[in-house]
């Protein structure tokens, strides 16, 4: 147990390495002269230079990845290129949008996924089960930006119930705050919700064919306590497994839906970063963003070992 | 086997992506009106009988754009889906033909590539490389390439071990001419079935980098490009939004229905419906 754990967190770090190898090798290859394009146009040559010099890129490109790794290490990030202000103060203001977005999200979409799913494992070949997975197959379609659109169209439009964008910020309050995320949060959590549903249906109908069930059933378990008691709890691996994976596209979801309501988070500040060729700062948020996917794929593995004693990976390779 | 026509998964699936093709081939020749023809008297008309599906605020005609768009969103997944099956299928094959630690390379490969959150990596190499076309099928492509040797590797490497694999062995042939002779024919539903999925990714995927800019250029007209444009209007005009969504969602719906109906079909085992 402690072989797999210590083995699983050296894996995880060298992931991270390679990831900030990745990311930054990239950044070494596309073009665009940060130097250049903050200064003018008609900037000189020399000016040019010097700026390079001061932001030091006129460094090897292994000097500048070896202290770029060091102030990671460290938990520094460096300093913007175009705001001037640490990287890390710059993240810090947009993790308090996008995470809680990302939170409420993932909230809303399994809330909503797993009775749905089980409903419709539980209602198998009739008209429930097929008019949830006909919603369903369409939420799978659904862009969530378009999804975004339509919600502004239906709540801030016609019925402005909801802001159609911005962002009030949370030291206005917690209920005004959370306002401007429900329209967003529920434009990336609904087709996530479909495709969750889908495979908690396909989990559980698995599992309401096992022996166990026949025998919860033989002993006289009503039909609703051997599902929710037995089915359902053995159906969560590989639904867990989704919501890990899922985890990954909302992440890049959010750099498209922070974009549609105009939310000022970590996607519009990629964004910004990417425009202005602030290198620094593209480079923190996309290893920072993929060490997140990372952590919770660990995570989800590790939750593992509390859903199935059957899994212990004593004897895994 | 059931025949094909008795699946309605595979009929409304096919049919839906047979009607977007055909429209996208069609735009080639002959459109209402060329999508790109400026009318700005009739600006954010109604859909009326001139134009079906109304006109955008510089008066082009919505339903000729909408089908102009079927051709740039349907040629970005296309390419970007050979890119990662070109590439991913030989690479998984590969992979699982000489096994050990070129396998396990690999696959930690692919598990890094996964890390990267696919649509937020595009938005960067994309704006980075230059908005556009070109680098929008690229930037998908370079996603489709770990799915594709993902899954290649793992449904060869149950076939491997089947009878017809070990006589063809036993003749002595070697295990690069086994894979290629009798292995990948095999796995060829497992892949179809894949290629539907990931076309299906492809076109939200193109939808959403054009629709912050990064995809196909204006005027060449594109469904993300469209939603963005709609959305400035969303008071004056709340349709415009709609159409072009709807393109979009029909043809991954399409798509998608198509896979679940191919899956049905050509492997019973890998039903979803049981």
């Amino acid at each position: 147990m402690t072989a797999f754990l210590i083995r699983r967190l050296v894996g995880l770090v060298v992931t991270l390495w390679l990831a900030t190898v990745v990311v930054f090798l990239v950044l070494q290859v596309l073009p665009g002269d940060p130097a250049a394009l903050m200064l003018d146009t008609s900037a000189r040559p020399d000016t040019i230079a010097a700026l390079r010099h001061q932001m030091g890129l006129d460094r090897s490109a292994w000097v500048r990845y070896g202290a770029w790794i060091w102030g990671l290490v460290r938990g520094d990030f460096g300093v913007s290129y175009t705001y001037a202000v640490p990287v890390s103060e710059l993240i810090a203001q947009r993790v308090m949008v996008s995470v809680p977005l990302a939170v409420l999200s993932i909230c809303l979409s399994t809330a909503i996924a797993i009775p749905v799913g089980v409903l419709a494992a539980a209602r198998r070949g009739r008209g429930t089960d097929a008019a949830i997975m006909g919603v369903a197959q369409f939420g799978v379609a659904l862009p969530n930006f378009w999804l975004g659109i339509l919600l502004i169209l239906l709540f801030a439009v016609a019925y402005p119930v909801f802001p159609a964008g911005g962002f009030v910020g949370w030291e206005k309050g917690f209920w005004p705050a959370l306002r401007c995320l429900i329209l967003p949060a529920l434009s990336l959590a609904l087709p996530q919700a479909a495709i969750l549903s889908r495979v908690t249906r396909s989990a559980v109908l698995e599992t309401l064919g096992q022996d166990y069930v026949r025998t919860a059933l033989a002993k006289g378990l009503s039909g609703v306590m051997a599902l929710w008691r037995h089915a359902v709890p053995n159906a969560l691996i590989p639904v867990v497994t989704i919501i890990g994976l899922q985890f990954s596209f909302l992440l890049a979801g959010t750099v498209i839906i922070e974009n549609v309501f105009a939310l000022p988070g970590m996607g519009r500040l990629v964004f910004q970063a990417i425009a202005q060729r602030d290198l620094i700062v593209v480079q923190d948020l996309v290893v920072l963003l993929a060490g997140a996917v990372i952590v919770v794929n660990f995570l989800v593995d590790l939750a593992y070992l509390g859903l199935d004693p059957r899994i212990s990976h004593e004897g895994a390779k | 086997m059931k025949p094909a026509w008795r699946n309605a998964s595979f009929l409304i699936g096919i049919s839906i992506t047979t009607i977007i093709v055909v429209t996208a081939l069609v735009s080639l020749v002959w459109t209402p009106y060329p999508p790109t023809k400026i009318d700005i008297v009739h600006k954010l008309a109604a859909p009326s009988w001139q134009h079906w599906l109304g006109t955008d605020p510089f008066g082009r005609d919505v339903g000729s754009m909408i089908m102009a768009g079927a051709r740039s969103s349907l040629s970005v997944a296309l390419i970007a889906v050979l890119v990662g099956a070109g590439i991913g299928i030989p690479l998984g094959a590969f992979a699982s033909a000489v096994g050990g630690w070129v396998d396990s390379a690999v696959m930690r490969l692919t598990d890094l590539a996964f890390a990267f959150p696919a649509l937020l990596t595009a938005v960067m190499i994309t704006a980075l490389a230059g908005p556009g076309a070109g680098n929008a099928m690229l930037a998908i492509g370079i996603f489709n390439i770990p799915v594709f040797a993902r899954v290649t590797r793992g449904a060869t490497l149950a076939v491997r071990e089947l009878d017809f694999v070990m006589a063809a062995r036993a003749t002595g042939r070697g295990e690069f001419s086994i894979m290629a002779r009798h292995v990948l024919p095999n796995i060829s539903a497992v892949l179809l079935v894949q290629v539907t999925i990931q076309f299906a990714l492809a076109i939200i995927a193109d939808a959403g980098l054009a629709y912050v800019g990064l995809g196909t250029q204006p005027p060449f007209p594109s469904w993300g490009r469209m939603l963005n444009d709609a959305q400035t209007y969303i008071f004056k005009a709340p349709l415009l939004a709609v159409f072009p969504g709807l393109a979009i969602t029909s043809a991954v719906l399409g798509l998608n229905l198509l896979g679940d109906g191919l899956r049905d079909l050509l492997d019973p085992r890998l039903s979803s419906r049981r």
